[in-house]
């Protein structure tokens, strides 16, 4: 469904991706893990069209997307939940899922309808300003205005960042929800272990390359794996 | 009594549309982040091409008005796309200089084009004043207030409750954000800036109306516009209507009562004291609020 071929990104004289292939069959899991500065975000900011001028391709079913704008991707049903949770704090809850439905107005307000079945905090605060929300409500919203674009496949930067872990554990649960009805995931994580035990398949990338790639299950009981992520 | 009450309203009826300049000014610094110097050459342009259209050409002056600040709006447009544009990202004092050349270059391009003779558009109302309990407005006095209050209302749902409003705010919250979910971040900046511009045109026109026109008339308008936007809090839409209102009450009840030589200074003083009170201004909000 999303096929990475080779791609690299230099920001200046750094590279900060170099020959990254990778990629996602349909209702599949797949998960990246990496240290900070390993280039995830990055690669993930390739895919949205807001990195521009990468080298390599980028295939959304069949069709080569690198290079197209930002809005033109949303459009063709890539959703990217980005790190940090980056929810507008200045508008409310209603306001950030409308703009996370942009590409397909038409559907809003069943959308939103249904986001606030998904996340019942979020129906109770629907006009309540998102700055003013916890960290773990403000995750959810991030995911929230994912799914309001109705993506085929949701791309996850780090859903994990700074959440307690009871919320971590939470935000799993949600992401398996999503693929049980039939979403495809892109998961980049630095929590190595919530990553593989929630994907199907998983790249572990090291300095902007791909250094290891196989089922979660498997890496998992990887020597290598185990000792440098999962510090075991 | 009736005498005090009449210098009120007039008062704020001039504050309505210093009012308007600072909405204007408030929209392009609260939401875009950049200090408009050539606020006051788009009040001026406003003010010259309704002149033209009206005065020169012969046409209606609702027609003359409505073009121009069609007009002015375009050419706010096509300088965030040459100007601004590729200095997006670059530090304040950048765009703060670059606003400053605008400034110059527009008001020597009225130099050139309309000389520096003073112009007047002639009202479309007729003189005779309006009497309402005893209180006499000319015609053109209540059309400047109602007008204000339309756009300043108008402006403010634009923003708050329509998409575009919100992809506005969206992207000037988190631009590479509102980018990721599909806002033509390229199409907001132009827009937001010709908006801002075309309000400081309608100001341009309704004073150029009372006053009359010269091609350095932008330079009342910015003190006007800094003055108002400082004064209400900075990026503050109901501190820039406060902030107008009460600039407009002062100066008319200076010159009323004390000297008409030096309403703008008691005017300025009066700012200055309530700064001394309200140092962020008196509706302020943080403008660097992520």
């Amino acid at each position: 469904m999303l096929r990475i071929n080779s791609l690299g990104v230099k920001f200046g004289s750094a590279t900060i991706l170099s020959d990254v292939s990778f990629q996602v069959s349909e209702k599949n899991c797949v998960s990246i893990i990496g240290a900070n500065g390993a280039g995830k975000t990055t690669l993930l900011k390739t895919i949205s069209g807001i990195v521009s001028n990468p080298t390599g391709t980028i295939e959304f079913q069949g069709e080569n997307i690198t290079g197209k704008r930002p809005d033109e991707i949303v459009k063709r049903g890539i959703a990217h939940c980005p790190e940090g949770r980056r929810v507008f704090p200045a508008m409310s809850v209603r306001e950030n899922l409308e703009l996370g439905g942009l590409v397909n107005r038409a559907e809003t307000p069943r959308l939103i309808k249904e986001v606030c079945e998904l996340f019942p905090r979020l129906g109770e605060r629907i006009d309540q300003l998102a700055g003013t929300m916890s960290g773990g409500e403000q995750q959810m919203l991030a995911i929230a205005r994912a799914l309001m674009s109705s993506p085929k496949i949701v791309m996850f930067d780090e859903p994990s960042l700074g959440l307690a872990p009871n919320i971590v554990e939470e935000v799993g649960h949600i992401i398996l929800d999503l693929k049980a009805r039939g979403n495809t995931i892109l998961l980049v994580e630095q929590n190595a272990f919530m990553a593989m035990s929630i994907s199907d398949y998983t790249y572990v990338l090291e300095n902007g390359e791909i250094k290891r790639h196989g089922p979660s299950a498997e890496l998992l009981k990887d020597d290598y794996i185990r000792q440098a992520y999962l510090g075991i | 009594m009736l005498e005090f009450i009449q210098h009120c309203l007039n008062g704020l009826i001039i504050g309505g549309a210093y009012a308007l300049i600072g909405v204007g000014m408030t929209l392009v610094l609260g939401i875009m982040r950049v200090i408009n110097f050539a606020h006051g050459e788009f009040y001026m342009l406003g003010a010259y091409l309704c002149f033209t259209i009206a005065g020169l050409m012969g046409l209606n002056f609702f027609v003359g008005f409505s073009l121009a600040v069609l007009g002015v709006g375009l050419i706010g447009c096509l300088v965030e796309r040459i100007v601004l544009r590729p200095l997006r990202g670059r530090e304040l004092n950048t765009n703060m200089l670059a606003m400053i050349g605008v400034s110059i270059a527009l008001s020597n391009i009225a130099l050139i084009v309309w000389g520096a003779v003073p112009q007047a558009i002639a009202s479309p109302f007729p003189a005779q004043n309006i009497e309402i309990f005893g209180l006499s407005f000319t015609p053109f006095r209540l059309f400047i207030m109602a007008i204000a209050i339309v756009v300043i209302v108008g402006v403010h749902m634009f923003i708050k409750y329509t998409m575009q409003g919100k992809c506005m705010r969206a992207a000037f919250q988190d631009m590479e954000i509102a980018s990721m979910l599909g806002v033509r971040v390229d199409r907001v900046y132009p827009i937001t800036f010709g908006l801002g511009a075309a309000m400081a045109a309608v100001a341009g026109i309704l004073l150029g109306v009372m006053f009359s026109l010269k091609p350095t008339m932008g330079e009342f308008a910015v003190s006007r516009a800094f003055a108002v936007v400082i004064l209400g809090g900075m990026g503050s839409f109901p501190g820039a209507i406060l902030g107008g209102l009460i600039l407009g009450l002062s100066e008319n009840l200076a010159a009323a009562y004390i000297s008409s030589g030096f309403k703008d200074a008691i005017a300025f003083m009066l700012i200055v004291a309530i700064l001394i009170f309200k140092p962020n201004g008196l509706m302020a909000v943080n403008v660097n609020k992520k």
